[in-house]
């Protein structure tokens, strides 16, 4: 009895958060004729014809390519950066890290709304209006503050007496984030880097002000400037749309493993 | 073969926060010498050897390597290798690969490395786990590791953390001959810190016993136990520990005690502060009476335990419960009479106040 209240509780929560996937799928196989009705539920003549409609024009090709490199450049740089800070916060000594963390999220506290003017006359004034580089810089400041709190919580994580047995096995402190701590962490930094990654991919307030042609569009806003003069091309926007979520998908399951995954078992006694 | 190290700790403190751990440690660790740091838990063992390797900063004093200071220089530059008491093995490494760590980080040559630790290994049985990782291999096989990771280099001083709590009695006497042979062989200062007085007094060159972060005594192991420097060493040395028992001071010159209504006159360096003092015997120096010339009491045997080739025996004297160890060939029963024999020579005798000794 138990069980079954657990399966179908299971099966309830899923079907929610699937239901509006599933729906974009179902449409953007529909032909345009069904696409207004509502029986069928499913396509009578299922066509791929939305998909051939988003790849024809070589345009959205190069603003997936366009989110691509600014989603992974902006992950990496954030994992970079905030994978040393968070180590140096947590194994090295400093003074006054309590504040300096609070200081981290602080920055996170505004609200996009707020920052997107200011940030707009930087870019610009920097020269980066319409270029990857404004979004790669945007999205890294944006997501360091979570990667810092939760990396410096992995590395506290990991036993001191690790930390301080590779600096007497002859590392450096930065050999030894390198060697030992780094790979500790995986889980930490696949779970941030999963985070920020699909922060940068569905980013749109920022990606629509400082982007203006193709040159640096990413495909939230391409997806947003789809809809033409008189009619909004529902099964067009509905077959982007899955296109675009599938590389998020997989992503997740390609390190979920890591995710789950205890890494310091057996390291200290007890 | 590398020159040894000795190591001066002069008036050491350490304090975290407000909570002072040592308070004015001043001691010279020989170079070669097997140096074992023994105590009670939490009296501040590993924290000294945190001191000594440089993970931690001394709050005060200065430590000294060959009479050279070493605060500010890091663990690396200090050339140590430590087992850590948590053994701080690499969860994602091998064992092969944790061994081999320290000899990487050196650059050292692969060929070398390889039969570096394979050599390793080998000593410590540890042949056919060398592909495992931690979390595959058990408590005493982690600490063998860790012992691996420490003994593959040679290193001006080694520092060891109760490397050997975690082996069963077999093994661990194997390893503490191993750790005797090698200490022999490569003669490197060694730095140890153990619950186990056998471990202490069979590994040892001197040992020094801590309480609270205070030095209580620093002697070769024999002195420590035949000489307890104050009631704290006597009671925490030996096992079964030394006998204290309380006796009122009848004359003070020469002294004589009152010690249970028998009457002794242990031979004493120095007058005691208080006309109480604590009269220390090891239950190994009660014996059976046999002759007439000897100072002797009447005890009654309590409770008799077999502890291999001897007996622990627990008897009444009076009112006072008394341990004496007895040969194989004693005869005595529970529940009866038995005569014994004190050792007016082998009696250590305790000021009732301070509890310093004072005898020598
Ligand atoms: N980082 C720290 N912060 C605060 N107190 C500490 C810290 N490290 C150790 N202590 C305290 O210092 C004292 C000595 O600790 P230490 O680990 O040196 O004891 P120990 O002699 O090695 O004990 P054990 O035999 O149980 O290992 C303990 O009371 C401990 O609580
Ligand atoms: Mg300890």
């Amino acid at each position: 009895m138990r069980q079954a209240g657990k399966v179908f509780a299971v099966i309830a929560v899923a079907a929610w958060s699937i239901a509006p996937f599933l729906w974009q799928a179902v449409t953007s196989v529909k032909p345009d004729a069904e696409l207004a009705r509502l029986p069928p539920l499913l396509p009578v003549g299922p066509t791929l014809e939305h998909y051939r409609a988003v790849f024809t024009g070589a345009s959205f090709l190069r603003i997936i390519a366009n989110s691509a490199i600014v989603a992974s450049s902006a992950t990496l740089l954030s994992l970079a950066i905030g994978s040393l800070a968070a180590f140096g916060l947590a194994k090295l000594r400093v003074r006054s890290r309590g504040l300096i963390l609070l200081f981290v999220l602080s920055a996170s506290m505004f609200p996009p709304i707020a920052t997107v003017s200011p940030l707009y006359l930087v870019i610009r004034a920097l020269g980066l209006r319409d270029t990857v580089w404004a979004l790669i810089m945007t999205y890294t400041t944006f997501t360091l503050p979570l990667t810092i709190w939760v990396l410096t919580n992995f590395f506290r994580g990991i036993p001191e007496e690790i930390y301080r047995a590779s600096l007497v096995d002859g590392c450096t402190p930065f050999r030894s984030f390198v060697r030992v701590m780094l790979p500790l962490a995986a889980p930490g930094i696949a779970t941030t880097g999963i985070l920020a990654f699909i922060f940068s991919w569905n980013e749109f307030l920022f990606a629509l002000t400082f982007t203006a042609t193709d040159a640096s569009r990413t495909i939230p806003v391409a997806i947003a400037l789809f809809p033409g003069l008189h009619e909004v091309p529902w099964g067009d926007i509905a077959a982007a749309s899955v296109v675009v979520t599938i590389p998020l998908v997989l992503l997740v399951f390609l390190f979920q493993r890591r995710i789950i995954e205890g890494l310091t078992a057996g390291a200290v006694k007890g | 073969m590398k020159t040894m190290t000795n190591i001066r700790l002069e008036n050491i403190t350490k304090t975290f926060g407000s909570f002072a751990v040592i308070t004015g440690l001043d001691l010279t660790i020989e170079a070669g010498e097997f140096f074992t740091f023994v105590g009670p838990s939490g009296c501040g063992k590993s924290t000294i050897l945190n001191l000594i390797a440089g993970l931690e900063p001394a709050t005060g004093g200065e430590i000294l390597f060959d009479g050279r200071p070493v605060s500010g220089l890091t663990p690396m530059e200090r050339d140590v290798a430590m087992i850590f008491q948590g053994y701080a093995l690499y969860p994602h490494m091998t064992a092969y690969e944790n061994i081999a760590f320290p000899l990487r980080m050196k650059k050292e040559h692969a060929v070398r490395i390889d039969s570096e630790v394979r050599r390793v290994a080998d000593m410590l049985g540890l042949g056919e786990y060398l592909l495992r990782k931690p979390k595959e291999l058990s408590g005493g096989q982690r600490q063998r590791v860790a012992l691996g990771r420490a003994i593959v280099r040679k290193p001006k001083l080694f520092l060891m953390d109760e490397p050997l709590s975690n082996l069963d009695a077999k093994l661990r006497l194997d390893m503490r001959a191993e750790l005797k042979k090698l200490h022999r062989e490569l003669g490197i200062t060694t730095v140890y810190v153990t619950h186990d007085q056998g471990e202490a007094m069979g590994l040892s060159d001197r040992i020094a016993v801590l309480e609270k972060g205070e030095l209580q005594q620093c002697d070769v192991p024999r002195e420590v136990y035949r000489h307890p420097a104050n009631t704290f060493v006597a009671g925490f040395i030996g096992n079964p520990p030394m006998n204290l028992l309380r006796a009122a001071v009848v004359r003070r010159s020469p002294l004589e005690l009152d010690c249970n209504g028998t009457v002794i006159a242990p031979p004493v360096d120095a007058a005691p502060s208080s006309d109480e003092v604590i009269v220390g015997i090891r239950p190994e120096d009660i014996t059976v009476a046999r002759g007439p010339d000897e100072t002797t009491f009447e005890a009654t045997v309590s409770m008799i335990e077999p502890a291999g080739s001897t007996f622990l025996v627990d008897a009444l004297w009076g009112k006072t419960p008394i341990r004496v160890v007895a040969g194989p060939s004693e005869v005595i029963r529970e529940g009866s009479e038995v005569r014994l024999v004190l050792p007016l020579e082998r009696i250590s005798v305790f000021d009732g106040a301070t509890g310093r000794v004072l005898q020598r």
